[in-house]
């Protein structure tokens, strides 16, 4: 089974009977005990307690007062994700003011965007220099975290 | 005494003012909207009614939805928690208008204290120190300065400036904050203090004038103003300037006639003098920590107040014994920037050991939404000193496991842990000063291995958990209460 953490590290998990491989390295792995979402077992000796619960294909891990989450991954697949200038949402909210338009030249820093979810005003900046392609919000929208706001065109460093 | 009130608010307050009324058996009518239905607050009321839908302006801050609600459902008084419409002074008319105890201060004194800038005015009178404070357009404004809502609270529509060029901006900015949350753009300048102690007086007043201060509070760890990380006593003050701030607290209060739970804010430099903020006319978030010093139930003082009773005793019966820390949870993201999160709770483990106290708006199966405030718990530790109560929150803090929302728990954690935090280096400047920089401990190699492992072993079947257990939906519940 392909896992991947949301900055992009892999695990692969090959499991044979009481075994687990990841790349060349082997698990032996005993008395698994699930509780609801306490899970407790013994890899290679050493007791292991943590948290885990899956929703939608995303496994949430609380390990040693870390959350660690993992996604399913397709094996070899690579992640689509907004190319490294396109302006995301950074977090779900409601756009209340857009200041550029399509054309437009900016530059990296320069405010694009007012995004409140909260209460809180959040400036959407650019994150690099380059022309507004596409605006592909609206004021007044409710946006989810991730989405592409605005798309930026011109050189990509 | 009441028989059933409404409690116009939602979250972790409504729970715990109605915790307060299960005790004093009081019955308990919920609002909740659209967004809430099977919120915690609704599960865990009497009744509940639908008030609107989701966004609070046509929710929890209709005053004559709630208004009709109170009444309609035999009501005989209306506690506002605190934020929406605690501090709202034509609310709290309205409410005594319809023949309802609001359970607050009068609406004069919420209203004179309310606006900011009046409330300095009045402090000047009274003799209490104020804040060097600056007209918008002024030639003189000494940087840097803090712009600040005149009808503001929370962290809202407030902004630091540091220097001219930014003035007109953040003014701008501070102005449509403070509209969008507050309705009113009035802003004003402050002087700003960047190493500070914020340090407020918990104050009671009974209606027969009686008023008397519960000690102070430290709340100087302050993310972008707003408070994370609340602590009495305060590591700042001794008993001579305890006094003295306390009674000065004290004055503020009478100064405006207060009745009811209130709170003084002053802000204390490192030298020890000390100069009013505002007074927040409601029961505070960080109520709890004096709860546990003092051993008084703050909401069953506001009630046996509101119902025309003498506060029990003196200042002088009063005692800080021991030392209590809270610690607000937050729906927010520290891997991005501190932005809140939102989703299904799929875990929700709170703490369980001596002296440890969750005030929690949710559990497991409840949803985060933007649409209200991302403070979603606190947690409360009492120790025997501070030491003590340091050990006992960090341990706590392990314990707190929150799986589907991202939360400030591990940023919390390592705030408590830090050696300045134990030295009681406690200012405004803490988080700029000591975590600024911080992020996310990353899980080792090691530990992910062992997370794909369990990931790979989880069983599909036992794996989800559902997002609202038919059991746990408040319908169900309620018809098996009433």
């Amino acid at each position: 089974m392909d896992f991947q953490t949301p900055d992009g590290k892999r695990r692969s998990v090959a499991r044979s009977g009481q075994s687990a491989h990841i790349d060349e390295r082997r698990y032996d792995i005993a008395e698994i005990e699930q509780v609801g979402t306490r899970m407790s077992l013994v890899i290679n000796g050493a007791r292991v307690s943590l948290h885990i619960v899956e929703r939608a294909g995303v496994t949430f891990i609380a390990l040693n007062g870390k959350i660690i989450r993992l996604e399913r991954a397709k094996p070899g697949a690579v992640q689509r994700a907004a190319s490294g200038g396109d302006l995301t949402a950074t977090m779900p909210g409601q756009v209340t003011q857009i200041l550029v338009e399509a054309g437009q030249q900016v530059t990296t820093g320069q405010t694009l965007l007012l995004l409140e979810a909260m209460k809180m005003e959040t400036h959407i900046t650019a994150p690099r220099d380059g022309i507004v392609a596409r605006i592909l919000c609206a004021v007044g929208e409710t946006v989810q975290g991730g989405q592409v706001l605005v798309e930026i065109a011109g050189d990509e460093s | 005494m009441f028989n059933k009130i409404l409690i116009a608010n939602r979250g972790e307050i409504a729970v715990r003012i109605m915790n307060a009324c299960r005790e004093l058996n009081i019955q308990t009518v919920a609002i909740f909207s659209e967004a809430d239905a099977n919120a915690l607050h609704v599960r865990r009321a009497d009744e509940a009614i639908l008030i609107g839908e989701a966004p609070s302006a046509d929710s929890y801050l209709r005053a004559d939805r709630i208004i009709d609600a109170a009444r309609n459902s035999g009501c005989e008084a209306i506690h506002p928690g605190y934020g929406f419409l605690a501090e709202n002074a034509a609310f709290a008319d309205a409410v005594r208008d319809a023949g309802l105890t609001f359970i607050g201060p009068p609406a004069d004194a919420i209203a004179r204290m309310g606006s900011k800038t009046e409330a300095r005015q009045l402090m000047i009178e009274a003799g209490v120190p104020v804040v060097p404070g600056f007209a918008l357009d002024a030639d003189n404004i000494d940087f840097p300065v803090m712009v600040k809502a005149a009808a503001g609270g929370g962290g809202k529509g407030m902004r630091v400036v540091f220097q001219a060029d930014n003035l007109s901006e953040a003014i701008e900015t501070a102005q449509r904050e403070a509209k969008s949350a507050f309705g009113d753009d009035t802003v004003f300048l402050e002087k700003y203090l960047p190493s500070a102690h914020h340090i407020e007086y918990q104050i009671l007043a009974d209606s027969f004038g009686a008023t008397v201060h519960l000690f102070e509070r430290e709340c100087s760890i302050q993310r972008r103003h707003q408070k994370i990380i609340e602590e009495t006593p305060s590591p700042l003050l001794n008993d001579d300037l305890r006094a003295e701030m306390g009674a000065a607290a004290v004055a503020a209060a009478q100064a405006v006639g207060y009745e009811n739970a209130g709170t003084v804010e002053f802000i204390v430099d490192d030298a020890g003098h000390f100069y009013f903020l505002e007074m927040n006319t409601r029961l505070q978030v960080e109520h709890p920590i004096t709860e546990m010093v003092t051993g008084l139930d703050l909401v069953h003082l506001q009630i046996h107040i509101a119902d025309g009773q003498p506060l029990p005793f003196s200042q002088n019966d009063l005692r800080q014994r021991g030392h209590a820390i809270e610690c607000r949870i937050y729906a927010e993201n520290p891997a991005h920037g501190f932005l809140p999160d939102v989703g299904p709770l799929l875990l929700v483990e709170t703490p369980m050991m001596p002296g440890v106290r969750v005030d929690s708006g949710v559990e497991t199966g409840d949803d985060i939404t933007t649409y209200y405030d991302p403070m979603i718990a606190k947690l409360i530790v009492f120790g025997g000193d501070r030491p003590q109560a340091i050990h006992r929150m960090r341990a706590a803090l392990e314990q707190y496991t929150i799986l589907g929302v991202a939360t400030n728990i591990a940023f919390l954690r390592d705030v408590i842990a830090h050696e300045a935090f134990f030295a009681g280096q406690t200012t405004t400047a803490f988080i700029d000063n000591h975590l600024a920089e911080w992020t996310p401990q990353p899980p080792t190699e090691s530990e992910l291995d062992i997370a794909a492992i369990a990931a790979s072993l989880l069983s599909p079947k036992t794996g989800n958990v559902t997002a609202h257990d038919p059991w746990n939906r408040a319908d169900s519940f309620r018809m098996g209460r009433r």
